[in-house]
């Protein structure tokens, strides 16, 4: 009823678990009913099916679809992966109903997905699923959240790739994801864990004691804030014995600004992302001091820049290299730099060229990652 | 009459420096004559060797060999391996296992030139290389070549150890220029990973060389040397005119040559090979000790010519490598020269210092025809 397509059914039967034909389901049985659709999108979880020469009046209540909370970019390493890609996210996305997907380009990256997951969890398992039984070389861009911006016009928007943020001077208002946390942990871990909710923007909701050894911490927190390893250092501040549940409470406004990244004075889209005010500068240090170390040196100094709008708030420099001469090249010698001579050449051709700068494909998945 | 080297290997040393990867053998003063006896075995197992236009005798530590037998080994090995008449014979030497007496025997058996592996005239750099001679042994060791009547004498350097100085480095070039060699070698120190500095880099306990402090040091090698009288004719090597090594020329011209001994490399008919760095093995039987090799395409040949032709400083004509390559490489070859990296006269390409340092960066160019933008 949901997508109001009709269809000849062929079969209807239970599973036993193989497929077991018969003449009728009826209340109260769970089985399966073949009809020829050929459109994944035409089988939609949840959906009710009705007859057509009578038909029921309302579907019936269905499941609420799952909201995805967290966001990446995934793209294939090769562009020829592509379709291969595509198909690959529509199986998964016939028994996994929480997966969402839509077809985005990165300058950077090519084309590819904007997947949304419903947790960190949930990201592992689908790239490691389209890697494995599909065969697919991925790269994945660092999770994020959706935004809620305000133009100062008065259009809103949903920003779900960092890069795709406004121009700050035509925003009015961003609202980010918030969700309430809660944390049982045995009392000595209090401070760390209290600590660690402080250093990620989180307001105490409330502290309980559940008898004379645990203690119930509420925080609430920006998803942002969570989805990047909050969990791993909830682990290790407590030394595994804490455990960590969240719901989300609906957006908040925050004053968040998008941090871009510009190599050799080009922004490379792949790298934006949006954080809180007081963590830019933190963040532009961090990611400029990666890629310094990550991009192999050029022909010339090639400046790396974190800006906010045209404001660099960090800036390291690859200097240009001086030498990469074999030193000697006798006898013994000449087969080996052949060698080397073709694997630099296979390299080459692989590069990624960004600006005039080029960055080989592991540095430039490498930069990407988490952390 | 067209060119052809014989190389043999002369594995045995007094002591390993750290930084050394060829085939080498520690001692084993009771293994020399057996080596040397197996070496000719291999020589005349060669089939249809061209008469030989140099004779390079390498290792190791050639004069770790008493000059007796260095001399008989010379000996026999012209006995079954022609020699052309004013054929280029070059005997690597360490300078503390030199003598003016065990040379002048080299001589008679035919050497005319002499390799003396100097590396450094600052102590504490040759402490650091693990150097078993001084600066003084090194000076000696020229002297006792001329003394022993040779014509044609090299010193090799290495720059870039670890804790040398700027000034040590400006200074062992100055000796070495006071000792009035034919020909020099300066080699950066490159780190191999099966050395003890390269497990002493792997672990942590030294550092790389940093290689802007190599670059520099070549600009100042080739500063000094160039305007001395020395013709920078190969990245790594200088010689007074005429003195150029014609051994190794051979290696950046796909020249022809046969390799005796452990770990040696030949190149004949198209094909290169060496022999196992085993000795025992070698010794078992001299005359089967292929242990590798690699037969190159078309494709695969013409690109090794550029990428040897490439360390001579006289330049490739620009007509000539798109012959070879099938390819014009014109484009790259002036995005390479917009970069400072070469100039072109014309036909002509050649390395300018800056060049010369990123050598593999314009071959690389040269080959993948990717234009550079500086």
């Amino acid at each position: 009823m949901a997508t109001g397509a009709h269809h000849e059914v062929e079969e209807v039967g239970v599973m036993t678990p193989a497929t077991k034909p018969s003449n009728e389901l009826g209340v109260g049985e769970v089985g399966y009913l073949i009809s020829g659709i050929k459109e994944i999108g035409e089988a939609k979880v949840g959906d009710t099916v009705t007859e057509t020469s009578d038909p029921a009046r309302e579907p019936l209540p269905g499941y609420r679809e799952p909201k995805p909370m967290v966001y990446a970019g995934l793209y294939p390493i090769s562009g020829e992966d592509y379709p291969a890609l595509r198909d690959a996210l529509e199986k998964l996305q016939l028994n996994d109903a929480a997966l969402t997907f839509e077809p985005e380009t990165s300058r950077a990256l090519g084309f590819g997905f904007r997947l949304g997951f419903l947790g960190l969890l949930h990201m592992e398992i689908t790239r490691e699923r389209l890697e494995r039984e599909f065969d697919l070389s991925l790269v994945t861009t660092a999770p994020n959240v959706a935004y809620r911006v305000s133009l100062a016009g008065g259009d809103e928007s949903t920003v779900r790739n960092p890069s795709e943020m406004p121009d700050p001077g035509t925003i009015e208002k961003i609202e980010e994801p918030q969700v309430s946390v809660l944390m049982l942990t045995p009392k000595e871990y209090v401070g760390p864990l209290m600590d660690l909710c402080q250093s990620r923007r989180g307001v105490l909701d409330g502290m309980h004691y559940l008898g004379e050894d645990r203690v119930e911490l509420r925080y609430r927190l920006p998803l942002a804030e969570i989805i990047f390893d909050f969990f791993d250092q909830l682990k290790s501040r407590s030394r595994g014995y804490a455990s960590l549940d969240y719901e989300p409470i609906g957006y908040q406004p925050a004053q968040l600004v998008k941090v871009d990244i510009l190599l050799h004075g080009e922004p490379v889209d792949a790298f934006s992302a949006i954080v809180h005010k007081d963590k830019a500068q933190t963040y532009g240090r961090q990611m400029t001091e990666k890629l310094r170390q990550l991009i192999p040196r050029q022909l010339f100094d090639v400046p790396v820049q974190a800006a906010i709008g045209s404001r660099v708030i960090a800036r390291e420099t690859i200097k240009a290299k001086r030498k990469d001469v074999l030193a000697k090249c006798y006898g013994g010698d000449i087969t080996r730099k052949r060698k080397l001579l073709e694997r630099q050449k296979e390299c080459k051709s692989k590069m990624k060229q960004i600006s005039i700068v080029e960055v080989p494909q592991e540095a430039f998945i490498a930069a990407l990652q988490v952390g | 009459m067209s060119r052809f080297g014989v190389y043999v290997h002369v594995p045995f040393c007094s002591s390993l420096c750290p930084y050394c990867d060829f085939a080498v053998v520690v001692g084993r003063g009771d293994m020399h004559e057996r080596y040397c006896d197996a070496l000719i075995d291999e020589a005349r197992a060669q089939r249809d060797i061209p008469v030989a236009t140099s004779l390079f005798i390498g290792g190791g530590t050639p004069t770790a060999l008493s000059p007796p037998l260095l001399r008989d080994l010379i000996e026999r090995l012209r006995a079954v391996l022609p020699l052309a008449d004013g054929a280029e014979v070059t005997v690597e030497a360490n300078p503390e296992s030199v003598t003016a007496t065990g040379l002048r025997e080299a001589a008679e058996a035919g050497v005319n030139r002499v390799s003396i592996g100097a590396q450094s005239f600052a102590p504490q750099v040759l402490r650091a290389l693990g150097r078993t001679h001084s600066a003084e042994q090194a000076a000696n060791a020229v002297a006792a070549a001329r003394a022993a009547g040779i014509g044609n004498v090299s010193l090799d350097l290495i720059y870039g150890s670890p804790g040398e100085t700027m000034e040590e480095w400006t200074t062992s070039v100055r000796r070495a220029l006071e000792e009035g060699p034919d020909h020099i070698s300066a080699y950066g120190l490159t780190i191999e990973a099966a050395t003890p500095f390269g497990k002493a880099v792997a672990r942590g306990a030294m550092d790389e060389p940093d290689q802007d402090d190599l670059a520099a040091k070549y600009e100042i090698a080739c500063a000094m040397l160039d305007g001395d009288g020395y013709r920078h004719y190969e990245i790594s090597n200088w010689a007074r005119p005429g003195f150029e090594s014609r051994h190794n020329i051979l290696y950046w011209t796909q020249g022809e040559y046969a390799g005796l001994g452990i770990a040696a490399h030949s190149h004949r008919d198209g094909v290169r090979w060496w022999n196992t760095r085993a000795l025992g093995r070698y010794l078992e039987d001299p005359t089967n000790a292929r242990d590798g090799s690699d037969a190159l395409d078309d494709r695969e040949r013409a690109e090794e010519w550029l990428s040897l032709r490439m360390r001579l400083i006289d330049g490739v004509s620009l007509d000539e490598a798109a012959a070879r390559l099938g390819r014009d490489v014109r484009l790259a070859a002036e995005a390479c020269e917009a970069a400072g990296l070469i100039t072109l006269e014309g036909d002509l390409l050649r390395l300018t210092t800056r060049g010369m340092l990123l050598e593999n960066d314009v071959t690389l160019r040269l080959l993948s025809a990717v234009p550079v933008r500086a």
